[in-house]
């Protein structure tokens, strides 16, 4: 895939979204009599040319019924890319993407594999001079954004990153990996892709002064927007997650200030400048319930509505976890699944309305291996052929492994 | 490859019966209307670059489909009727107005969210595509936003699998040089 390819397909998907489902007029079918021409389209010229082109236009309306009736091919169904996304397994996506961490594979392999089989469909090795290093995925289920490190001479890793685009093809079972023509980045802690794989966020984080810098890229343009802030030395910043349109959701932890922790929201719209200043803080972090004290992931429901996070650390406790659920527009807890069940776990992804989430958790506080599953009404489901010791080095779990749906 | 009225034969079967509308078929229709009308109009808007055209030949595709309903033959292949309706619908449109001055176009009626991230940029990209000849932008769009394989396309445009990848090839180059001459 060339970088012409990617912008145009780029391009193509975010104009075509100006074309809103609540834009499209209703369906008017003619009535019964055969040979009539179609209603709606006559009423439409009407509309725009004046009446004394009907008799014209419905003819030519006539005629191109006609003539398309005659080079209709035995078209594939294959639906279209916004459709495909809705094609699911068990309400969840059929895909994902996992970079292990494996002591044979040292994150150099990204690997597509089949949620409903565990199955590996696909493989790419890290572009040369790079190492894979962070995850994240559009909402089409087959299209990945990659941060690679990048590798000194000797093979060391660096604090830059270049940002990759990944698509897995399932008729041929390839993933082709394209270099974004965006510039190199520092101190990458978290990546997120918008569901329409137009637009990429990527959180910086210097651990040695504490600053936090946001950026939005546009794929198409390499335009970028930018937000920054300070959460002082120990302070947390991460959990990137896309919600409708240009909603981002994050966990904010600043040793300086907090009274601002917790799940913050951002508009990707609003004026750059002050990342605290610019976004909302959804959910506080000093709400918490019963003692936790911090929040993991977020992942935000497809309507906008709800936000999913992990709590931990109960009663200083650091390997405790607890799904919740949380109100989007009033930070309100609504909901919480498995206390005491997990000693470290993530949520991944979220559906439509927040009720079933992908996740990942360890059920052993000695070996950290992430056990994927589907969380539903308050169970929480393995997937088949979960990531096993080969995917990963336990000990680095979950620095070393990362996961995209 | 079939030609394109044995594949509309096979679409539709042999049947002469031009009756087609039953209170089933009115409801069959209005189905794939809710699944796929959004999809197709997207297709044309991007093919066309005019929203009420769009609008005019998604409507115009599925009226054609709902009075041809019962002479089709495979129920499952009413998605790829529609979509070759849509395209020749934008073709003729097109058609008519190449004898205009140019007027079709990607107006600048975004959304807020297009506003931002350099929506501007995207739509020029689009509308570089627009000045490609026809097949050029046709292969491109089914390739590009509808994912479709070598042989869909061939099927949905009536061509054969090489000439598809060989447009396909033409108008990315094309498409190269137009966003070099607009940059």
């Amino acid at each position: 895939m060339t970088c012409t390819e990617e912008q145009f397909r780029s391009a193509l998907r975010t104009v075509a979204a100006d074309f809103t489902e609540a834009s499209l007029p209703p369906l008017e079918l003619p009535d019964d009599q055969p040979g009539r021409p179609p209603r709606m389209r006559a009423e439409a010229t009407r509309r725009r040319w004046g009446r004394w082109l009907v008799p014209l236009t419905a003819a030519a309306a006539v005629t191109a019924i006609a003539v398309t009736a005659t080079v209709i091919g035995g078209a594939s169904t294959a639906s279209h890319p916004g459709q495909a996304a809705s094609g699911l397994w068990h309400g969840v996506p059929r895909y994902y993407l996992i970079e292990p961490g494996g002591a044979g594979a040292n994150m150099t392999e990204a690997f597509v594999r089949e949620t409903s089989s565990g199955a590996t469909l696909a493989s790419a090795r890290s572009p040369h001079g790079c190492r894979f290093a962070r995850a994240a995925a559009a909402s089409d289920d087959r299209t990945f954004l990659l941060a690679c490190n990048v590798l000194t001479k000797s093979g060391h890793g660096t604090q830059e990153a270049r940002l990759f685009l990944a698509r897995f093809d399932p008729v041929g079972d390839r993933l082709a990996v394209t270099a974004l023509r965006l510039p190199l980045i520092r101190d990458i802690h978290s990546i997120a892709l918008s569901p329409d794989g137009t637009t990429v966020a990527v959180m910086s984080v210097d651990l040695d002064t504490g600053s936090v810098t946001l950026r939005v890229f546009s794929i198409a343009s390499g335009s970028v927007r930018t937000w920054t802030g300070t959460v002082g030395i120990g302070g947390y910043m991460g959990g990137l997650s896309w919600g409708p349109g240009s909603l981002l959701a994050f966990v904010y932890f600043s040793a300086a200030d907090l009274h601002a922790n917790g799940i913050r929201l951002l508009d990707t719209n609003a004026q750059p400048g002050s990342l605290a200043g610019a976004s909302r803080l959804a959910v506080s972090a000093e709400g918490l319930p019963d003692g936790y004290q911090a929040m993991g992931t977020v992942t935000v429901s497809g309507n906008g509505a709800t936000l999913a996070t992990v709590l931990s650390g109960q009663r200083g406790d650091p390997a405790s976890a607890e799904f919740a659920e949380f109100s989007a527009a009033t930070g309100r807890l609504l909901r919480r699944w498995l206390p005491s069940t997990f000693p470290y776990a993530a949520v991944l992804w979220s559906d439509f309305t927040g009720r079933t989430l992908v996740a990942s958790a360890t059920t052993s506080r000695v070996l950290l291996i992430p056990h994927l599953g589907i969380l539903t009404s308050g169970r929480f489901t393995p997937l088949p052929h979960s990531p096993g010791p080969a995917d990963l080095d336990p000990i680095g779990w979950p620095f070393f492994i990362d996961i995209a749906f | 490859m079939r030609p394109p009225a044995a594949a509309a034969a096979a679409a539709f079967g042999s049947r002469d019966d031009e009756s087609a509308a039953t209170p089933d078929a009115r409801a069959a229709v209005a189905a794939l209307y809710r699944e796929h009308a959004i999809g197709l109009a997207r297709l044309a808007y991007v093919t066309s670059g005019s929203r009420s055209l769009a609008e005019d030949v998604v409507q115009e595709a599925f009226c054609g489909l709902y009075r041809r309903w019962n002479q089709l033959a495979d129920t499952d292949k009413a998605l790829g009727y529609l979509r070759s309706s849509v395209l020749n619908g934008c073709r003729s449109a097109w058609r008519r107005a190449a004898r205009r001055p140019r007027m079709l176009h990607l107006p600048p009626e975004a959304s807020a969210e297009a506003a931002a991230l350099g929506a501007e940029e995207q739509r020029e990209v689009v509308a570089a595509m627009q000045r490609l000849p026809g097949r050029q932008r046709e292969a491109l769009v089914l390739r590009f936003y509808l994912d479709l394989t070598d042989g869909e396309i061939a099927e949905a445009m009536g061509i054969s699998a090489g000439t598809v990848r060989s447009t396909i090839s033409r108008g990315i180059a094309s498409l190269g040089i137009v966003l070099k001459e607009t940059s």
